[in-house]
C-alpha cells in the first residue's frame, strides 16, 4: 500500500521539492529566456539572462543555477558562463550575492528572485560589492573608459540576445 | 455500555463515510429524533435476541464465515476489537447507517427484516456517535441502559406526549423481524431481567419520530398527581440537554428523552442512577455457541401482526416529531405547583453531576454556587457560562477526563505484554493443553474453517494462538480482497465457486507455510467455549495480545481513513493550501506555523529544523519567511518535530546560549571535551565529567600533576615534543579565528573577509574585530592587492592564507630562535610542520584579454593528441571443441568516449590562456557552498 501523503517519510523522496514551480515562475519573467535545467539534473539549470542597462543589454549573458539537494533550505548558486566586463563578477564568473548566502537566504525566496537580484546586479555595475577591484577603480576613475571597453566586451562575448532581431 | 464500547470504533469510522456522502445530512436530521429514545431502540434488540452472540452471524452470511467473534473478549475491556472496523464491520454498519438515514421509517417487509435489524443497529451506533462527542458519554449511554429500571415512571411522561395524538398505541418494535434470530445483540443482563410488560414500553420507537406509548402501560401509573409530577420533570430536562452535543435543536430533542426527567422522580432511582454512571462496563452474558436463541429467551418474538400498525403508522408520520414542546408547556405550568424542596436539592444534584461529567475539572462548589446564586437551572445556560469562562476554580489533581477511555486503556494495556506474540522466531512451543484451549477458541473464532486446517496451522505455529489467528484472519482479509462481491450477497455461500476457500499462508523470516483451505460447507455449530477463568495463563495473554494488537491497527486504519478523509474533502473544497516552502498542498491539519501565522508543511519544518540543528544553520530556528522575523514557538516545534531533532536542537541552543553568555569562562577539557564554568582566576581545572575527572591546566592544557610547581612554559620545556607542540599549537591557532560571541572557531577557506559566525555574529577576517555589515572595509576602488591609498580600512579582499602565514612565520622563528639561544645549534629542531616548497601559485587564468580588441594572437591551445586508445577486446573464454565453457554474460568492451568532444573533463589543467572566443567553459565549476 502506498504510504497516503502525510504518512511520507520526512525528507524522503517524494518530499516535493519547489524546484518545477519555481522554474515555471522563471520562464514567466521576462529577464530571462532559455532556462532549462543542465544535463537533465533539476538541480542545475542553465539560461540567459537578459540586462535592460547599457553596456550589457547589447547581448545575453548565460548564467548557472545550481541547487542544493536540501532547497529550498540550503541556498542555491548562481554564476555566470558567459565572460563580462564587470566588477561584481570574477574573472570565473563567480558572482557576490548576499542574497545566496546563509545568513540571508530564507527558505521562502524563489529562484527567480535571486536571478532578478543577478540581474540588478548586472545592471548597475558599482564600485560596491567588488571582486575585481581594478575594473572598480577604472570605473571610479576613467568611466568612459571603462563603459567602452565593456561594450566592447559584451560585443565580443556575449551571446546574441534572443528577443533582438540579429546584427 | 461494554456494548456500546465495542461498537465504537466501528462507529467513528462510519460517521466519517457518511460524512462525505449526501446522505450525511439526513442522518443528522434523522439524529434529532434519534437521540431522544437511543436506548430504547436499543434494548428492544437486546431483549429479543439475548442469547444470540454473533451480531453479523445471521445478517449477512458471508460476513459471518469471516467476522471472528469478538465475544469472549467483551468482558475484559469495554471497547476492545469489534473484528476490525475496516475490513467488514465497517461495511456492514456502514450500510445500515445510511440506510437508516434514507428511510427514517422502519421497513414492514419481512424482506427487509434483516436489514432493519442492521439499520436499528446502525442507528444504535449512531447514537453513540453523537453522545460519545463529548465527555459525558458514558453518562449518556448509561443512562440509555438505565432507562428501563426504574419501571413505571416513564410511563406517565410518555402518555402526557402521547396526549396530542393518541395514535395506535402498542408498539413492538423489533417485532417485524421475520426471524427471532435476526437480533443479535448480547443481552445486558439488567434488561433481561425486565418485566415483559416494562419492556414493551421501552421499546417504544422514539427513534423514528413517535413517542406515542402503548397506551396499557400507562394505566397502571395515571394517576393524576404523579402524573403532572413527572411532566413537570420532563419538562425540567429540556433545559438542560447534553451540550456536548452541537447544535441546538437536537439538543432540545435530547431534552425530551424521558430517561431525564425519571431519575428525579424518584430519589432511590437517581442514586442508583448515580452509582452506575461511572460503571465501567455491564457483566455480558456467556457467550452462546450457537447462535439460536435458548427457550429462556424472556422475549419471544413478537407475533407477526403486531408489525403492521407500526409500519402504517410509521409511513403516516414519517417527519420527526416534537412532542417535547408539549410536554414542555405542560411542565412549565405546573413547576409551581410541584416545586417542593426535595425535588430542588435533586435537581441541583443531578445539574451538578452532568455539569461535571461535561466539565471534569471545575470544582463541585463552584457549580453548586452557580446553581444557587445565579439560579441558573439550565445544563445549556451552565456549561455555556463554563465554556465562555474557562477560568473557573479547577480541582485539585489531575483529572482523568474518561476513565475508560481507550487510549488510556491502552496505555496501561501495552505495558503488559512484553512478548511480541506475533514474531514466530521468538515463540516457543506451547504444551499440549495450551493447544488444545487455542484450538478450541480458533474454532470459535473461524467457524468456516475445518478443524484439521486449524489444528494443522495451529501445530504449524507452535501452538500460539495470537499468531494462528491473524494469520487467518490476514487469509481471510486476502479473500475478501479478492472476491469480487464482498457486500455480501448471501447465496454466494452456498455456491462452492472459485472462492469458497482461502490461502492460508504465514511467512516470516524463513518460515513459510502455506495451504489452500476450503469453507466447510455449514459452518460449525457445536466449539467449546471457555470464559476468562477456566483459560490457561499463557492463552489468556495471547488472545489479550491478539486483541489489543486488533485493536491498535484498527485504530490505525481508522486514524489513517480520517486523515484521507480530511484531505479529500479540503480537496474538494478546494481548500488546499500552499505551503509557502516547497509549494506543496496540504490540508491545514498538515500545516504548521511560526509566531506570525506563515505556514509550511510539518515536513518542510523538520527539515528546516534538521539543517539548522545537524547541517551549519543557524541554531535559532526563525521563521522562513524571510520578511519574518518571528520563530517557530516552541509548542510547534515539539509537535511537529521528532525527537531527536528536537533534543538535538535543544542541546544546541542551550550551549550556545551558555558560550554567549560566558564565552571567556567557559573551558573544555582537553581530554573529554567536557565543558564547564570556571572562574577567570582558576587555573586548575578539574573535569567534573565522572567517566574523565582529569586535573588539567587551564592554560597549557597539560595534566595538573606534572604542572605542580612550574609555570605553562617551563613545563612545556620540560618536554620537547610538548614544547613544539605547543609552538605548533600556537601557529595553528594563528590561522583560527574565534567568534567574539560564541567562541566556535572559524577559518575561512574562501571568499571575503567579513566573516559570520552561526551564531550571526560578524568578525572581521583580518583585524578579527566585530563588525557590522560592510562599513567595515574599505570601499574605495583599487588595484588588487594593492593598499588603499585613501583609507586605512581593512581591505574586504585578501588572499588569506598570506596572511597568516606571515604570523605563523613569525611565531614559528620566535621560538626556533629561543630553542636555538638554549641549545645551541647543534641540537636544533625545527617546529612546524617539515618544510615543503611553496606551492607555485598557478596565475589565475585571465580570460579577459585587456586591453579587448587587438590583442588576438596568442599562442594557440596546444591540439591535443586525438589518439584513440585501442579497443579492448573481450576476454577470451576458455573453449572447449569451439564450445565455450562456463557460459556466463560477456562484458561489453569498454568503448571510451570520444575525445573529440568538446567538454573534456579529465582535462588536464593548461596553463595556457584561452582562446578567447570560447564559451567560458574554463576552469573547474565553481565550488558550491553546500
Amino acid at each position: 500500500m502506498q504510504p497516503p501523503p502525510w504518512r511520507r517519510v520526512p525528507g524522503g523522496p517524494s518530499h516535493p521539492l519547489p524546484v518545477p514551480q519555481e522554474l515555471e515562475e522563471v520562464r514567466r519573467w521576462e529577464g530571462t529566456r532559455d532556462v532549462r535545467p543542465l544535463d537533465r539534473n533539476v538541480l542545475r539549470w542553465e539560461g540567459l539572462l537578459l540586462p535592460n542597462n547599457p553596456p550589457y543589454n547589447a547581448g545575453a549573458f548565460r548564467f548557472e543555477l545550481t541547487f542544493s539537494p536540501h532547497h529550498p533550505l540550503v541556498p542555491p548558486c548562481a554564476t555566470l558562463r558567459t565572460p563580462i566586463y564587470h566588477p561584481s563578477v570574477d574573472p570565473e564568473g563567480r558572482v557576490c550575492q548576499p542574497l545566496t548566502t546563509h545568513e540571508h537566504w530564507a527558505p521562502t525566496t524563489r529562484a527567480v528572485q535571486v536571478l532578478q537580484d543577478l540581474l540588478l546586479l548586472l545592471d548597475s555595475p558599482a564600485p560596491q560589492r567588488v571582486l575585481r577591484p581594478d575594473l572598480a577603480r577604472e570605473l571610479q576613475e576613467h568611466p568612459e573608459e571603462f563603459w567602452h571597453r565593456a561594450r566592447e566586451h559584451t560585443q565580443l562575448h556575449a551571446e546574441p540576445r534572443p528577443d533582438l532581431p540579429g546584427p | 455500555m461494554a456494548e456500546r464500547g465495542g461498537n465504537e470504533e466501528v462507529i467513528n469510522l462510519n460517521s466519517f463515510r457518511s460524512h462525505r456522502g449526501k446522505d450525511w445530512v439526513d442522518r443528522r436530521n434523522e439524529g434529532l429524533i434519534t437521540i431522544s429514545d437511543s436506548s430504547d431502540e436499543e434494548l428492544p434488540l437486546l431483549l429479543v435476541m439475548p442469547e444470540k452472540q454473533q451480531p453479523e452471524e445471521d445478517d449477512d452470511d458471508d460476513v459471518v464465515i469471516l467476522a471472528e467473534t469478538p465475544k469472549h473478549q467483551q468482558p475484559l475491556r469495554a471497547n476492545v476489537i469489534r473484528p476490525a472496523a475496516p475490513w467488514q464491520g465497517a461495511n456492514t454498519v456502514g450500510e445500515g447507517g445510511s440506510k437508516g438515514a434514507v428511510e427514517p421509517s422502519r421497513s414492514t417487509d419481512p424482506q427487509d427484516g434483516q436489514d432493519s435489524a442492521l439499520l436499528g443497529q446502525g442507528d444504535g451506533y449512531n447514537h453513540v456517535v453523537e453522545s460519545s462527542a463529548g465527555p459525558s458519554r458514558d453518562e449518556s449511554v448509561n443512562l440509555a441502559l438505565q432507562q428501563p429500571g426504574p419501571s413505571e415512571l416513564n410511563g406517565p411522561s410518555f402518555e402526557l406526549t402521547d396526549n396530542q395524538e393518541p395514535g395506535p398505541s402498542l408498539v413492538p418494535p423489533v417485532k417485524m423481524s421475520p426471524q427471532p434470530l435476526v437480533n443479535t445483540e448480547t443481552v445486558s443482563p439488567e434488561n433481561a431481567d425486565l418485566p415483559p410488560q416494562q419492556e414493551e414500553k421501552v421499546e417504544a420507537q422514539g427513534w423514528q419520530g413517535e413517542n406515542v406509548e402503548p397506551g396499557q402501560n400507562l394505566e397502571g401509573a395515571a394517576a393524576a398527581t404523579s402524573t403532572e409530577q413527572e411532566a413537570q420533570e420532563n419538562g425540567q430536562p429540556e433545559h438542560r440537554p447534553f451540550p456536548a452535543l452541537e447544535d441546538e435543536p437536537r439538543a432540545v430533542a435530547n431534552g425530551c428523552a424521558p430517561q431525564q426527567g425519571q431519575p428525579e422522580a424518584d430519589p432511590g432511582s437517581l442514586r442508583a442512577y448515580g452509582e452506575n454512571a461511572p460503571g465501567p462496563a455491564f457483566p455480558r452474558p456467556e457467550p452462546q455457541q450457537d447462535g439460536i436463541p435458548g427457550p429462556a429467551s424472556p422475549q419471544p418474538a413478537h407475533p407477526p401482526e403486531e408489525t403492521g400498525p407500526q409500519g402504517g403508522r410509521d409511513n403516516e408520520q414519517p417527519g420527526p416529531a416534537f412532542p417535547a414542546q408539549g410536554s414542555q408547556e405542560l411542565g412549565s405550568s405546573n413547576v409551581p405547583e410541584q416545586g417542593a424542596a426535595g425535588q430542588e436539592q435533586d435537581l441541583t444534584a443531578l445539574l451538578i453531576r452532568e455539569t461535571e461529567a461535561r466539565f471534569p475539572d471545575v470544582k463541585k462548589e463552584y457549580i453548586e454556587e452557580l446553581i444557587i446564586i445565579k439560579n441558573c437551572c439550565d445544563l445549556n445556560v451552565l456549561c455555556n457560562f463554563l465554556l465562555e469562562n474557562p477560568d473557573y476554580p479547577k480541582k485539585e489533581g489531575r483529572v482523568v477526563l474518561n476513565p475508560s477511555s481507550s487510549l488510556l486503556a491502552s496505555q496501561d494495556e501495552t505495558k503488559v505484554p512484553k512478548v511480541d506474540y506475533f514474531d514466530f522466531s521468538k515463540l516457543a512451543p506451547l504444551d499440549q493443553r495450551c493447544f488444545i484451549q487455542a484450538a478450541d477458541l480458533l474454532m470459535a473464532d473461524f467457524k468456516m474453517l475445518s478443524s484439521q486446517d486449524i489444528k494443522w496451522a495451529l501445530h504449524e505455529l507452535k501452538g500460539h494462538y495470537a499468531i494462528t489467528r491473524k494469520a487467518f484472519s490476514d487469509a481471510i482479509k486476502k479473500w475478501q480482497e479478492l472476491s469480487p462481491e464482498t457486500s455480501g450477497k448471501r447465496k454466494r455461500r452456498k455456491e462452492m465457486n472459485q472462492y469458497s476457500y482461502i490461502d492460508f499462508k504465514f511467512e516470516q523470516g524463513d518460515v513459510k507455510i502455506e495451504k489452500r483451505m476450503f469453507f466447510l460447507e455449514n459452518k460449525r455449530r457445536h466449539w467449546r467455549s471457555y470464559d476468562k477463568l477456566s483459560l490457561l495463563p499463557p492463552v489468556l495473554l495471547e488472545q489479550e495480545f491478539y486483541e489489543q494488537k486488533v485493536k491498535e491497527m484498527a485504530e490505525h486504519a481508522d486514524f489513517l481513513l480520517a486523515l484521507q478523509m480530511n484531505e479529500e474533502q479540503y480537496q474538494k473544497d478546494g481548500q488546499m493550501i500552499e505551503c509557502r516552502c516547497c509549494y506543496g498542498e496540504f490540508a491545514f491539519e498538515e500545516l504548521t506555523q511560526c509566531a506570525d501565522g506563515h505556514l509550511f508543511c510539518k515536513e518542510c519544518l523538520i527539515k528546516y529544523a534538521q539543517e539548522a540543528v545537524f547541517g551549519s544553520g543557524k541554531s535559532e530556528l526563525s521563521c522562513m519567511e524571510g520578511s519574518c522575523t518571528c520563530s517557530f514557538p516552541t509548542s510547534e516545534l515539539e509537535k511537529v518535530l521528532p525527537e531527536n531533532i528536537l533534543c538535538k536542537y535543544y542541546e544546541r541552543k542551550a550551549e550556545e546560549e551558555v558560550a554567549a553568555a560566558c564565552a571567556d569562562e567557559l573551558v573544555r577539557c582537553p581530554f573529554c571535551n567536557f565543558p564547564a564554568l570556571l572562574d577567570n582566576d582558576v587555573k586548575r581545572f578539574s573535569c567534573p565529567n565522572p567517566r574523565c575527572r582529569k586535573e588539567t591546566c587551564r592554560k597549557c592544557q597539560g595534566l595538573w600533576k606534572e604542572h605542580m610547581n612550574l609555570t605553562c612554559e617551563q613545563l612545556a620545556e620540560k618536554d620537547d615534543i610538548k614544547y613544539r607542540t605547543s609552538i605548533e599549537e600556537k601557529m595553528t591557532a594563528a590561522r583560527i579565528r574565534k567568534c567574539h560571541k560564541c567562541g566556535t572557531g572559524l577559518i575561512k577557506s574562501e571568499g571575503c573577509n567579513r566573516m559570520s559566525c552561526r551564531c550571526g555574529a560578524q568578525m572581521c577576517y583580518l583585524c578579527r574585530a566585530a563588525i557590522n555589515g560592510y562599513d567595515h572595509f574599505c570601499q574605495h576602488p583599487r588595484s588588487p592587492g594593492a593598499p588603499c591609498q585613501d583609507c586605512a580600512k581593512c581591505s574586504l579582499w585578501t588572499d588569506p592564507t598570506e596572511d597568516d602565514e606571515k604570523i605563523i612565520q613569525e611565531i614559528q622563528k620566535e621560538a626556533e630562535e629561543e630553542q636555538r639561544k638554549k641549545n645551541g645549534e647543534n641540537s636544533f629542531k625545527r617546529i612546524g610542520p617539515p618544510v615543503e616548497k611553496p606551492v607555485e601559485k598557478i596565475q589565475r587564468i585571465e580570460v579577459i584579454p585587456r586591453p579587448v580588441p587587438q590583442n588576438f594572437h596568442q599562442p594557440r591551445m596546444p591540439p591535443y593528441p586525438f589518439v584513440h586508445p585501442p579497443f579492448p577486446l573481450p576476454p577470451v573464454r576458455p573453449l572447449y571443441n569451439n564450445i565455450p565453457l562456463n557460459i556466463g554474460p560477456i562484458p561489453a568492451p569498454y568503448v571510451p568516449p570520444l575525445p573529440n568532444m568538446r567538454v573534456n573533463f579529465d582535462f588536464p589543467q593548461i596553463n595556457v590562456q584561452l582562446e578567447p572566443n570560447l564559451p567560458m567553459h574554463f576552469g573547474p565549476q565553481p565550488r558550491h557552498r553546500f
